[in-house]
């Protein structure tokens, strides 16, 4: 299914920057051509290559905003502040049901990684999951569903899909999406152990380029359906009409050289967008000023664009890499650029390198009417987004063009399990095996699980972690005959490896930051399970990690469903590990921890039934209930023979509409106990509806105030 | 220290360092080269073992060309030490 997300419409952006507290002031310095680079104040960088970035002013969180509250990292402090920004810009009331996500990659890594310098306590870097950030805002703002997106520096651009896809297939009526990453000494000093920062501020594109420099920001985007935001009378700033996510499956930080990847994702986002590449008259580049990325980038777009000479910019130059908010910041810049009619130039750029078929923009801002621009984003690890705006005149008169009628009904694809499998005290199951797990019998005492058959050159890098989630996804594949080709992967992480980051502080506390570990440093981000797995089993579609602390593996699941529904990959492998982390396990004994995993293959039924694959339940609903107006967005049963399998111990106060009287299974206790519970309950769930003990299933878990749900029914043939 | 030895401790150290687990010291050869082809090691390899070289034998590695040179085997690097302990 080729969807396109023409109806999503843009009514509100907010963005904190180095160079400003808000969007329009942020844009207003950018096109001045202030740079945001000042000395380092938040942590040590001694003996590093260099000693600036671009720094958001405040050392505490409430110095960035008085609301922050105890407990508060910089990040949520700055993450508040952007959200109601763009929820101010677009005039929503505030109580309407809102559904967030954010992109998140160190969240509150300053703060917990000072508490562990001071203590050694790595209880600290517990202190600030990955998910923080989207609860403690989202409490604020009045959010319902909540999803945290991890893909490196795609992470911002990955969350706006997430809410264009809630939009276009009509879940959802408002959205609001970005990313926000603030600094901390494990990226500046992982960075500087790359060798890719740069000494002076960076110059994305120049000839004499020598690296990146390092920033911090937020930016949120209000996304609804177009057709709606004319009705409330919103002012329509852009139309999001298409968009590509991919990934290179190459290289763990090194982009491929050639390009092909963000070639052929650029040609997607033109064709889902209904735009000839001669359309595009401004590109908001990643450029972030490495050798790599950028000759990889300008040949790509280039290749891509034909030879129409758009606009080219990076922000990078002037705001800094801003790692998961880039996506959004700059998708934030493309937007304003387009209401504005202005094309900010890249800061630190004199004399670029070759490229006949793309115009950069030297030497200040150029003032220019646009009808449809792009922002790309590409990060370690290989994964790549490419989002495509339109001015709203600009995509009526497309829309008229190729009789893409705004107002056409709500379209998605059909969301089907084509395979399912769980590892536990157990062993390996198959969908209708892994049943067993809603007996209470099957209380056996959770174990160790084996060890992978994994390549052992290709995953030396691997810790037990990623060698069990790379197992598993590598196994679910193959049981559902499914090569990697356009398909995309959601790993289901609360906590990421805290051995593995332990490790890494504790050498930058003994030794410098000068001393950190190059090679460490790419596999301790959140999204290095995925983007390990996506080179290892050769995955090209839409590669992320999300966490949501308990219903982490439930929230995988909507996810990848989300993706597929709204036509962003035709597969989704989505599921979760836990593992015995030896750092929380010194750390905290008395925790029983396991291990165990599921994952469920996730296809588009055209997808499923061109490669002749049999369909084991179809996936109708999935949603989020936190306290949120407006119920849990699952429909009731419709069979004679529902089930409720869930994860939850304390589920007897739950209130699911229609669903009372359905038999409810718990899970059993030691198919999981956090991260991974959710997914064991998914794999049960197709489990059930496999063997015919039920003609569907809901499947909710995490605790009662953050309840996932996912409704799974049989195929009807 | 003698060559030998200086290279075997090479080699420990390229294995610890670069997650070569499964690999026994004598499957390095001593003139082969260690990136690209032979045990398919990249440039992140190369700034790992830069830093454990430095930090276990005091050495500077030069950054670039040079070091490419350096890193082009085990002897080319065990070379390098030398000169530089002596130097």
């Amino acid at each position: 299914m080729d969807l396109g997300f023409a109806r999503v419409a843009v009514t509100g952006v907010g963005v904190v920057s180095a160079l400003a507290n808000s969007a329009g002031e942020t844009f207003d310095r950018l096109v001045a051509g202030h740079r945001g680079f000042g000395p380092v104040s938040l942590f040590d960088v001694k003996d590093l290559r260099c000693g600036f970035a671009a720094e958001v002013p405040g050392r505490t969180p409430s110095d960035i905003t008085a609301d922050a509250g105890s407990g508060w990292s910089r990040t949520d402090a700055m993450a508040l502040v952007a959200a109601r920004e763009a929820l101010a810009a677009s005039g929503r009331t505030r109580g309407d049901r809102l559904a967030f996500a954010v992109g998140a990659t160190t969240g509150g890594m300053l703060e917990a990684e000072r508490g562990f310098g001071e203590t050694g306590a790595v209880s600290r870097l517990l202190s600030h999951p990955i998910s923080t950030t989207a609860d403690l805002v989202g409490d604020e703002i009045g959010a319902g569903p909540r999803v945290t997106i991890c893909s490196a520096c795609s992470s911002g651009a990955n969350a706006i899909v997430q809410g264009a896809a809630w939009i276009a297939t009509g879940r959802e009526t408002c959205a609001l999406v970005g990313g926000v990453d603030g600094l901390c000494q494990l990226t500046f000093a992982g960075f500087n152990a790359l060798g890719v920062l740069d000494r002076a501020p960076c110059r994305p594109f120049d000839v004499t380029r020598a690296g990146m420099s390092l920033g911090e920001g937020a930016a949120f985007l209000v996304l609804e359906p177009l057709d709606l935001a004319i009705d409330r009378g919103a002012r329509v700033l852009a139309v999001l009409s298409g968009s590509a996510v991919g990934a290179e499956a190459h290289h763990i930080t090194h982009p491929e050289p050639s390009g092909a990847v963000p070639t052929r994702m650029i040609a997607t986002a033109l064709e889902r967008a209904n735009l000839a590449p001669g359309q595009i008259d401004y590109v908001n580049a990643h450029g972030t000023g490495t050798l790599l990325n950028d000759s990889a980038e300008a040949g790509a777009l280039a290749s891509a664009l034909g030879e129409s000479r758009p606009f080219v910019s990076s922000s990078k130059g002037q705001l800094g890499h801003t790692l998961a908010a880039a996506g959004a910041i700059e998708a934030a810049l493309t937007v304003m650029a387009l209401d504005r009619g202005i094309v900010p130039g890249t800061g630190g750029l004199e004399q670029p390198e070759e490229t006949p078929s793309l115009r950069h923009v030297i030497g200040g801002a150029v003032r220019v009417e646009l009808g449809a621009a792009m922002s790309t984003s590409f990060g370690f690890g290989g994964s790549g987004t490419v989002l495509v705006f339109e001015r709203p005149a600009a995509a009526a008169a497309t829309a008229t063009a190729t009789g893409n009628r705004r107002s056409a009904p709500i379209c998605a694809a059909r969301v089907v399990v084509t395979g399912a499998l769980s590892m536990g005290p157990l062993g390996l199951l198959d969908a209708a095996a892994s049943a067993a797990y809603v007996e209470p019998a099957s209380s056996a005492p959770g174990k160790r699980l084996p060890d992978p058959e994994l390549d052992s050159r290709r995953s030396r890098r691997f810790d037990r972690m990623t060698q069990l989630i790379v197992g598993g996804a590598g196994r679910a594949m193959s049981g559902a005959d499914l090569d990697g080709e356009g398909i995309g992967l959601v790993v289901g992480s609360s906590f990421g490896n805290i051995d593995r980051t332990t490790r890494f502080l504790r050498r930058i506390a003994d030794k410098g930051p000068g001393l950190a570990h190059p090679a460490e440093f790419p596999h301790i981000l959140p999204s290095a399970p995925s983007g390990n797995a996506s080179i290892y089993l050769g995955l090209t579609g839409p590669v992320v990690t999300v966490g949501s602390l308990t219903a982490t593996g439930e929230c995988a699941a909507a996810v990848a469903a989300s993706f597929v529904a709204a036509g962003v990959a035709g597969g989704m492998i989505a599921g979760s590990v836990e593992w015995q982390d030896p750092a929380i396990e010194a750390a905290q004994p008395e925790r029983e921890t396991l291990e165990s995993g599921a994952w469920l293959v996730l296809e588009d039924r055209a997808h499923a039934r061109r490669r002749g694959a049999a369909a084991l339940a179809e996936v109708v609903g999935w949603s989020q209930t936190s306290r949120e107006p407006g119920g849990p967005g699952v429909s009731s049963p419709g069979t004679a023979l529902p089930s409720v399998v869930s994860t939850l111990t304390d589920w007897e106060s739950l209130d699911l509409p229609g669903w009372a009287d359905a038999p409810r299974y718990s899970v059993a206790a030691n198919a999981g106990r956090h991260a991974s519970a959710g997914a064991v309950a998914m794999a049960a769930g197709v489990g059930l509806i496999v063997t015919k003990r039920a003609n569907e299933v809901l499947v909710c878990g995490g605790s009662t105030a953050r309840t996932w749900l996912v409704h799974l029914v049989e195929v009807a043939e | 220290m003698d060559s030998a030895t200086l290279k075997l401790e090479i080699k420990t150290l390229i294995i610890e360092e670069l997650d070569l687990r499964d690999t026994p010291p004598y499957e390095i050869v001593d003139d082969d080269p260690l990136f690209g082809e032979g045990l398919g090691l990249d440039s992140l390899d190369a700034l790992q073992l830069a830093m454990a070289l430095e930090e276990r034998f005091g050495v500077e590695i030069p950054e670039g060309d040079e070091a490419r040179r350096i890193f082009s085997s085990v002897t080319a690097i065990a070379t390098h030490i030398a000169a530089e302990s002596a130097a």
